[in-house]
Order: C-alpha cells, then structure tokens, then sequence
C-alpha cells in the first residue's frame, strides 16, 4: 500500500517536473526567437548645440542608453504625429532613469517652433533626460549621411544608441511592431549593462 | 458506458493540458505568433520564413517560433475539442437515462465550441486582457462540467446503496464556501495579469517591484484570500481525514492534493513577487488554481454521494 502511494508520488512529481522543464524550454525558446541587438558601429563625431547655447557632442551618449532622432517641425502634420510618438516614448521610459532622448533639428532655420529644453510644459524628470540640439547645415547633413543614407536606413527612424556610443538599431515609429521591438532591445541593453 | 467513461476522463485529463499549454503561449508573448484565425498568416501550416508569407502579411510580424507555439496550442485545442465533441455524442448514445451525466457532457460539447469560435475574438482583439480572462474562465467552466459528468458515470457503476463513508457536515459546507472563495481569486489573479499587461503596455520597461507597488489593493486582497483559502483548506481536509474517520480513497487522495496545491499556490505566489514575475511561475500559479476548483468539485461530488447515499 504504502509502496503503491509512493509510486504515485513519484509519477506525480515527475509529470509537474517534466512540465515544468518543458515550459522552461519554451519560454527560452520564445525569448531566444526575438532578434539578438545588432551593432552598427560607433555614432559618427557630431558637435551640436541644446536650446540654451550649451555644445553637445558624443560624450552625452556614454554611460545611458539613448534613442536619437531628428526633427523637423516645418511639416505640421508630420511632425505633431512623431511629437506625440516622442512625448508616448518620454512617457513609457519614465521609470528607467538610464533612458535619455537625443532630438536633432534637421533645419534649424526653417523650425516653426523649435522646443527648448527649458519649456515649462517639459516636465522636470524628462527635462533633464531629452535634450534638443540644432547644428550647422553641414553638420547635419553628415551626420544623415553617415547614419542613414549610408546604410540605405530611412531618416525618419528613430536610432537606439548603447551606453558606449555604438548604434544598435533603426526603428520605424509609425509601426507599433517596430516600436516593441525597440523596447525589448531597451530592455536587452539594460540587463547587459547593469 | 466504459468507452463514456474513459472519453469523459481522457478530455478532462486533455483540458487541464490544455489550459496548461494556454498558460505557457500567454507567458511566451505567442498569443499573437498568428495574427490571424482560423489560419495561421493566411495558411493552413504556419510558414517557415518570412519569404513564404502571402501578400498582405507584415513580413517583420513573423517571427517562425511564435508563429508555431501557437499554432501547436490551436492544434491541442482541436484534438481536445473533438474528445469533447466525442464525449458528447458518446453521452447521447449511452447516458440518455442519466439527465445530469447526459446534459453535462452535452454542454461541454457547445462550451468548447463556442470556445474554438471565441479564440478567434481572443486574437481579433490582440489579446485584450478582458478576453484573454474571459477565454480561461471558459475553460474553467469547461473542465467542471467534464470532471462531473466523469465522476457520476463513474458512480453509475458503483453500488447504488449509501457508501459506509461518513463526514462531518461543516466539511461539505466549507467546501461549498471554498468554491466561490478560489474563484474570486481566479478572477482577482485575471485582474492583477490584466493590470500589469496595461502598466507594461504603457510603461514598457517598469520592473517587477515596481509594477506591483502601482497594482493597489488587488495584490495585498488576492495574498490575504490566498492565506485565507489555503487555512480554511486545511480546517475542511482535518474534518474530513481525522473527525470523518472512514474516508473513502478519492476523498483520502484528493484531500492530499488540495492541501499540497493550497500550500504550494502561495509559494508560488510569494516566488512571483520575489523572482520579478517569472512566467514559468505565472503559468503553474494559474494551472494550479484551476486544479484546485477541479479537485474542490470531485471532493464536493464523493461527500455528496456518501451523503445523499445515492449514484
């Protein structure tokens, strides 16, 4: 009797051990499937100014994790769409004080509105992690260059950019899908660092 | 009735995989591995690459393992819902006498496949949590009705005089109180998976700890019933084995499991907050409250029987 109890025991345990080790599997599985973060090379040298005067080069990358863009606030429709993308993204990174956003004007001169930094209507804790920067025609250009038109990546993307500087993905705002993905690879990125 | 019996037995044991495996594709992030249904990116077999999509397809939505952890889960779904269906046709054929039997099975055949329908709205609404409840608590009902009609075919064969089992009164009446006790915490565990999928969808990278000190009142409650559940377990099992005495073996069994499964549901609910919401825990937190109601209900059904002395 007790041998029989036993016994059941036994193939009781091994079946929630069995499914355990499968869900382990599968789980690993599932995460392993989603893309490893690639690594475009170092951020090319830039040399830019923030919205009060201050130069901004790629020091301000090293030691965060960083999303870059760049900003043009001449196409109204365009750019109050990528605003509210940008403002969700603040938004949804506000836990993760090691997050920072990095905004570039592409035509400084012609901005309808050119956002400083100091705004009243960007709160503080954001305020001190988005910094806009404008710089020359020139230096712009390069870096659009270098960046995108180089490696045939589409300009309106956002970039991800790691705590050493190194570009680690191109990511489509307009797609939720795309927007995920940059998330997980956020999430990559600070579990390698931390 | 033998081939009813074992059908009954065999979808019961199926469900509960399934509900397991349903866990394991909402943990993974699978849930929408398919974006649509009843094919799988507009096929029959999941691609295998992203080049095989049919035009139409977001080739960045395909991700090939996803794409296959669920439809593994849809294919379980449809061998566990012709057992049912068979379960049902077979209840027609050979418990037409036994109403209970015959109408319990009958209503697991419409529930499951209202469910296979269900699980299209399930992806249609990318997974909103509301439905993703709702598709469980379906299983739940689902998995119930079958133990019933499996354990009263079961009594058809036994002997139709009262069973020499006894037990105390407040036993049954603790159970019936158990009942809707684990499934107000079925529900608050659906409401706190709901809470932290919203708080991630807006706060992508919010941590575990975090992430429950902004979920409120419904994770101090759902721990508080958790301790209550398991304790008021624990006081119906001591009734049942030491005050009832001659327990038969099904109540001596399944008194056993509920308490290992009472115990074990707070460790794993303490190894959630500890361990940030690991999704393996997740998975055996959720199949283990649904094997709670299971067994609470076979337990109710053989106390039942020794009382009312009648198959």
């Amino acid at each position: 009797m007790v041998e029989k109890k036993s016994k059941w025991l036994i193939y009781g345990l091994a079946i929630v051990f069995g499914m355990a080790l499968i869900a382990l599997v599968v789980v690993e599985i599932a995460e392993q499937s989603f893309d490893a973060v690639s690594d475009f090379g170092p951020m090319p040298k830039f040399e830019l100014t923030d919205g009060n005067g201050r130069p901004v080069n790629n020091r301000v990358l090293l030691g965060k994790i960083t999303i870059l863009d760049f900003f043009y606030t001449g196409m109204l429709a365009t750019s109050k769409e990528m605003a509210t993308c940008m403002t969700e993204l603040q938004r949804a990174c506000e836990t993760s004080p090691d997050v920072c956003f990095l905004s570039i004007s592409v035509l400084p001169d012609q901005e309808i509105v050119f956002p400083k930094a100091n705004e009243e209507s960007v709160d503080r804790e954001r305020k001190k992690r988005l910094i806009l920067t404008y710089g020359s025609k020139e230096t712009v250009n390069k870096l659009l260059q270098e960046i995108f038109i180089s490696k045939n990546k589409d300009i309106s993307n956002l970039l991800l950019i790691d705590r050493k500087g190194h570009l680690r993905g191109y990511f489509d705002w307009k797609s939720d899908a795309k927007l995920k993905r940059l998330f997980r690879n956020i999430k990559k990125l600070l579990q390698d660092n931390s | 009735m033998k081939l009813f019996q074992r059908f009954a037995f065999i979808s019961t044991l199926a469900t509960y995989l399934l509900i397991f495996i349903g866990g394991l594709v909402r943990v993974s992030g699978a849930g929408l591995g398919c974006p649509d249904w009843p094919k799988c990116f507009g096929s029959w077999i999941p691609p295998l690459s992203a080049s095989d999509l049919p035009a139409g397809f977001d080739a960045s939505e395909f991700n090939f393992t996803l794409a296959w952890i669920e439809y593994i889960n849809r294919l379980a779904g449809m061998l566990t819902g012709i057992l049912i269906a068979i379960t049902a046709v077979l209840a027609i054929i050979h418990m037409r006498r036994h109403p209970k039997i015959l109408w319990a099975s009958i209503a697991a055949g419409i529930l499951v496949a209202f469910q296979g329908w269900y699980g299209s709205i399930v992806v249609a609404t990318k997974l909103k949590p509301e439905t993703v409840s709702i598709h469980m608590l379906l299983a739940i009902l689902i998995v119930s009705l079958l133990i019933y009609a499996t354990q009263r075919s079961f009594y058809l064969q036994a002997e139709q005089k009262k069973p020499p089992f006894t037990y105390p009164p407040l036993a049954r009446k603790l159970i019936l109180l158990l009942w809707p006790l684990s499934f107000t915490q079925l529900l608050l565990g659906t409401q706190i998976r709901g809470s932290i999928e919203i708080l991630l969808d807006r706060y992508p990278l919010l941590s575990g700890d975090r992430i429950f000190e902004r979920l409120g009142w419904t994770v101090p409650l759902h721990t508080m019933l958790g301790v209550a559940t398991a304790g008021l377990t624990v006081i119906t099992i001591y009734l049942l084995l030491k005050i009832g005495r001659h327990a038969s073996e099904l109540v001596r069994r399944s008194s056993w499991l509920l308490v290992a499964i009472a115990l074990l549901q707070i460790l794993a609910g303490i190894l959630i907050v500890a361990l940030d919401i690991p999704p393996v825990g997740q998975v055996f937190h959720l199949w283990g409250a649904s094997l709670f109601m299971g067994i609470l209900l076979i337990l109710y059904l053989e106390i039942s029987r020794g009382e009312a002395g009648h198959g």
